[in-house]
């Protein structure tokens, strides 16, 4: 399976479209994904192998990339690694649901986020958004994760008009997670951004501050909606609407 | 070297010289007598001024010398004493007899007696400190070399093997090493006594040693090495029994540290072994979920892209996508069965005995693998064959898996022909292809039903588990399966 472009009607409209790098072995994976992707308004592109997957990233330079774990010639984690040297392309990793150790390796070198398989195409979708809408400018004050308005200069967050009282330590955990609303942040890069690289493996520690953030942010902490457990990977802020 | 060969070398100051040999005191004899003579003789033919009479203690004092370093400590003192009284007997007044007529002579024989008992004890020290010396230098030769090829052994039998001629050597007589296995040198009697010994050797941890004055003992010392394993040793005589013995415990140590290297080389290997059949198996089961994750992934994803893109997608894509869940809901149906098949015939219940025709089983299960695979180029070449008592539907599963496995490995056309031989029936499955990985033909020849590293689908798996489950064979050579059936079971 080679290069492949998947090209419906040449409109207008078709060349603004972002174009997306589907990296998989099995035919039968880039089949369907090229079909519901260009449904979903996308320009698609295919690669079958990691050195295939990286000169298409030179050559057709795409918006984003899904990109298979299992790839016959390199490990996918070693085209991740590769390209994040020279490029900030958003990646989504597919990979078997329980492969976490997979996954998190995947994500901790860079890459923005995964879905596993077996996934319904609408999983996919959502994370292509996330991962496609423009960075937040850093310029930004305030910053939303669903009803919570955040104001990062005077250290506030405000529900409803009304003001929460958070500890630094929260406050900063809150803010990493609002950053990149529907994003996945792994239990490494939660630790070393907020307490530092020293304390990477305190996995226990971060349970509990997120605990007590949800005490105070959640409607019910027990069915949390604006931070959500991905189990054994990380947590992930609620998407933006 | 090791430790063990310098332990066995403690000097002993304080220890009594060796006890002489009779030969030794014969010679001294002769030695002493011969002097004498010699000496009476020259005085008569010589000369008086050429032989005075002062100088006759010197010449004995040379005979006693010559046998203290020829013979060691005791001979030398008995040469003195010996030289003493044909000094006395011979030429001191009177002559002839051991009476001694003057207090100077006297002083002076006593004299002749003390230095010569001085030079004799301390000519025969030297001559026992070089026999010790060679003794050892020889013990110390002989386990060096031992080291050396006990280190190159390999096995257990090599080790022993190796230390029996060292044995020998320090022993210096018959040697042997009894072993759960036998005894070595092989062939060796051992009359049940000895035996006893040293099973009673292995109980104790202790040496048994042989018969010796005032000891009732078997013909050879029985010494422990480890466990179920004991050295057998002619009894050390001679004056150098004692370093010996302490060279044949070095060896017995040296022996012993071998074997436990071969032990914990054999463990390791051993456990090297299981994990490599851990980490395989862990592969298998990787690409068997694999296998089953793939078609998975590929229902769901479509189907849920036909509910929620409903309307955007056009309508070749939708068709498509169709297609993609009816193919692979059947590549995932021929997984499961497979499986299934695989748990099933692992489980040892009989084949059924049907009557039943091969070449209707080959020529129905080539039209499913024609159906299944689209271009498939399958070429058919029947012989005439018997009709075999066996179980038709896992023979029509086996010949269409090697089939199905050819086309999506091989290069077309696949080939497919039955023949007779004997008192079996063959079916030849052959394509242009590359040729089976060598772990898989590896893996065919062997008794491992599961599928081997690296294969995927168990297609192949199942057919071998079916040609054993017929009392048959499938095999691998020269670019073809060979599906071996027996006519009667």
């Amino acid at each position: 399976m080679g290069r492949r472009r998947f090209h419906s009607d040449l409109t207008e409209d078709i060349m603004t479209r972002p174009l997306i790098l589907i990296t998989d072995d099995e035919a039968q994976i880039l089949r369907f994904l090229g079909h519901a992707l260009q449904a979903a308004g996308y320009n698609t592109c295919t690669a079958a192998t990691g050195a295939d997957a990286l000169r298409m990233v030179a050559s057709q330079r795409p918006d984003l990339m899904v990109l298979d774990l299992g790839l016959p010639d390199m490990d996918g984690k070693s085209v991740i690694e590769t390209l994040r040297q020279t490029s900030d392309l958003p990646i989504i990793v597919l990979s078997a649901r329980d492969q976490e150790m997979e996954k998190i390796m995947a994500l901790d070198l860079g890459a923005d986020d995964f879905v596993g398989k077996p996934f319904a195409i609408g999983e996919l979708l959502a994370r292509l958004r996330v991962c496609l809408r423009p960075a937040r400018k850093p310029a930004e004050p305030l910053l939303r994760l669903g009803p919570l308005v955040i104001d990062l200069a005077a250290h506030r967050v405000m529900q409803r008009g009304e003001d929460l009282h958070l500890t630094p330590k929260e406050f900063d955990l809150l803010v990493a997670l609002a950053e990149t609303p529907g994003r996945v942040m792994t239990h490494r890069q939660l630790l070393t951004r907020i307490w530092g690289p020293a304390h990477v493996e305190d996995v226990p520690y971060l349970r509990v501050f997120i605990g007590q953030l949800r005490q105070k942010v959640e409607v019910d902490p027990t069915r949390p909606e604006l931070i959500v457990t991905e189990p054994g990977v990380g947590y992930r802020g609620a998407a933006s609407g | 070297m090791d430790q063990s060969t310098h332990e066995f070398m403690p000097d002993q100051p304080g220890r009594m010289p060796p006890v002489p040999t009779a030969l030794g005191l014969l010679w001294t004899l002769a030695l002493v007598v011969a002097t004498g003579i010699g000496t009476k003789c020259a005085i008569w033919l010589l000369p008086a001024h050429l032989l005075p009479a002062d100088v006759l203690p010197l010449v004995f004092l040379v005979a006693v010398l010559l046998s203290a370093v020829a013979f060691g400590f005791w001979c030398g003192l008995f040469a003195a004493v010996l030289a003493f009284s044909a000094l006395n007997y011979l030429f001191t007044e009177p002559l002839y007899t051991f009476h001694i007529a003057q207090v100077a002579d006297l002083v002076a024989l006593i004299e002749f007696l003390l230095v010569a008992a001085l030079s004799g004890f301390l000519a025969g020290r030297l001559h026992d400190r070089a026999e010790a010396a060679r003794t050892r230098a020889e013990a110390l030769a002989v386990l060096g070399d031992l080291s050396e090829t006990l280190a190159e052994a390999q096995t257990l039998t090599q080790a022993l093997q190796a230390a029996l001629p060292a044995l020998g050597r320090l022993c210096q007589g018959p040697a042997v090493f009894v072993t759960p296995e036998g005894v070595l040198p092989a062939g060796t009697k051992l009359d049940p006594s000895t035996l006893v010994a040293a099973e009673r050797a292995l109980r104790s941890g202790q040496a048994q040693p042989a018969a010796a004055p005032g000891w009732e003992g078997t013909c050879l010392t029985m010494l422990p090495v480890t466990e179920g394993i004991v050295i057998g040793h002619a009894p050390l005589t001679g004056r150098d029994g004692q370093w010996r013995e302490l060279a044949i415990g070095a060896l017995a140590r040296q022996t012993r540290l071998a074997l436990q290297r071969l032990e914990f080389a054999a463990r390791a290997r051993t456990e090297r072994l299981r994990a490599e059949a851990e980490a395989a198996r862990s592969a298998v089961l990787t690409s068997l979920s694999h296998d089953l994750r793939t078609p998975l992934a590929t229902i769901l994803g479509a189907a849920s892209a036909l509910k929620e893109l409903d309307q955007q997608l056009p309508p070749a894509a939708r068709a498509d996508l169709l297609a993609a869940i009816e193919e692979e809901a059947a590549r995932l149906n021929a997984h499961v069965s497979n499986l299934m098949q695989l748990s099933r015939l692992e489980l040892t219940s009989k084949p059924r005995q049907d009557w039943v025709d091969v070449n209707d089983l080959v020529t129905a299960a080539t039209t499913r693998a024609r159906r299944a695979v689209q271009g498939a180029d399958v070429q058919v070449k029947l012989a005439d064959l018997p009709m075999i008592q066996s179980e038709g539907g896992l023979i029509e599963q086996a010949v269409f898996n090697i089939i199905d496995n050819a086309l999506a490995h091989g290069k077309l056309p696949v080939s497919v022909s039955t023949s007779e031989t004997g008192d079996s029936l063959q079916i030849c499955i052959a394509d242009q292809g590359p040729g089976l990985p060598v772990v898989m033909a590896d893996w065919l020849a062997g008794p491992e039903l599961r599928p081997a590293l690296g294969q995927s689908g168990l297609g192949l798996a199942v057919a071998k588990g079916i040609a054993h489950h017929l009392g048959g064979n499938l095999a691998w050579a020269d670019g073809a399966f060979t599906l071996t059936l027996p006519k009667t079971s």
